[in-house]
């Protein structure tokens, strides 16, 4: 004869019970009906961690930014590199900033990431019980719900178009970066353009700490 | 020119592999990353490696002490350790030592922090001679890498744990 035995109760419901409220009356559970199996799904799931932030600054410098320099009057593009590489990596796989003896070619910027640090005033998931971790938005004009009389006037019913935006973990990251160059010269024009860089993406997100 | 001929080079050379093969006997492996089959990330690292097949070399091996450095974490072992190979023996297996390279020696893996080109037989390397003169005088005869003691879990090539 099976034994039986209490079914522990969820943090929610002693939660719900420590307020003096019904924790029965609380979702029953996942509705399986409408799980559906991801076996063979090759969509991945969208995240974006700590290396898409630091990838971005990568994109953003190299794709955007593209610093150059003059050099022995040839159009440089200054490298960026993340700071404390690999031995191997640094003198083996990345010729493009040393000569054959390892020696260390200039211009080049380096840069890496100091601190991380939670923006609470940014978003708030608000109960850790109960997360709410997505948000819900209705588009109001779309392609297919134009903003005209056209749909009006032919009594079309207008389209909703909802989005389900996750709420991310907003977090304040800070980045250091040093220019090395020969020449000041050079060292001014680098300077020049990542100011305009603190210009479009704002010197709020981001602080750049330059040494020559 | 008198001096430093190849034929001079080679018997110094001869007389030192007998040394090294024979008398001191000190082999290592060494083991050189496999650059294309090693993908970096943005940081410059990678947590897989691929390495060529080790090679043996008999080599002069200068040992650091044991050094425990006591951290917030607990002591740790530290070690440096120097590995003087001949130059030719290291042209006859086609090996070219670079900063990164990992040593195994004694089931320890040692990671190559400097590599010192700089014993030139009567101070003169025959790759760089501007004359026709001094042709085919003089050579490197050593190779001497510097390494420190890796974490062998780091470096993959065998199972610590």
């Amino acid at each position: 004869m099976a034994e039986n035995t209490p079914i522990p109760k969820t943090q929610e419901q002693l939660s719900q019970e420590s307020l003096g409220l019904d924790s029965t009356a609380l979702d029953p559970g996942v509705n399986r009906a409408l799980q559906v199996s991801r076996d063979s799904d090759t969509v991945e799931n969208l995240i974006v961690g700590i290396k898409d932030i630091d990838e971005a600054i990568f994109y953003y410098f190299n794709e955007v930014l593209r610093p150059s320099v003059l050099q022995n009057g040839k159009k440089i593009n200054v490298p960026l590199v993340y700071g404390s590489p690999e031995r191997w990596a640094a003198m083996q796989k990345d010729g493009y900033y040393r000569d054959k003896n390892g020696k260390m070619q200039t211009p080049l910027i380096v840069f890496r990431r100091d601190s991380i640090e939670k923006n609470r005033q940014l978003g708030n998931k608000l109960d850790g019980n109960k997360p709410i971790n997505y948000g819900v938005f209705e588009k109001k004009f779309s392609q297919k719900n134009i903003y005209d009389k056209f749909g009006l006037l032919n009594n079309r019913e207008p389209v909703k178009e909802y989005y389900a935006v996750a709420i991310p973990d907003y977090v304040n990251i800070v980045y250091s970066c040093i220019i090395f160059t020969d020449y000041v010269e050079q060292n001014n024009k680098i300077i020049k353009e990542l100011t305009l860089l603190q210009i479009l993406i704002g010197e709020t997100h981001l602080n750049l700490d330059l040494e020559q | 020119m008198l001096f430093g001929s190849n034929r001079d080079f080679d018997l110094l050379v001869n007389i030192n592999r007998e040394l090294l093969e024979d008398i001191v006997e000190q082999e290592i492996l060494y083991h050189k990353l496999s650059l294309e089959d090693t993908d970096v990330n943005l940081y410059g690292e990678a947590l897989e490696k691929s390495f060529w097949n080790a090679v043996k070399l008999n080599c002069l091996i200068t040992r650091g002490d044991q050094v425990i450095d006591i951290q917030e974490f607990g002591p740790d072992l530290g070690r440096e350790v120097s590995f003087a190979m001949l130059r030719p023996d290291l042209e006859d297996v086609n090996v070219v030592p670079e900063v990164g390279d990992i040593v195994q020696w004694q089931n320890d893996f040692y990671e190559v922090d400097t590599v010192r080109e700089n014993q030139l037989f009567l101070g003169r390397d025959k790759s760089y001679n501007l004359t026709s003169a001094t042709s085919g005088f003089g050579s490197s005869l050593s190779i001497i890498v510097d390494c420190h003691l890796t974490r062998a879990d780091k470096v993959g090539i065998s199972e610590v744990r």
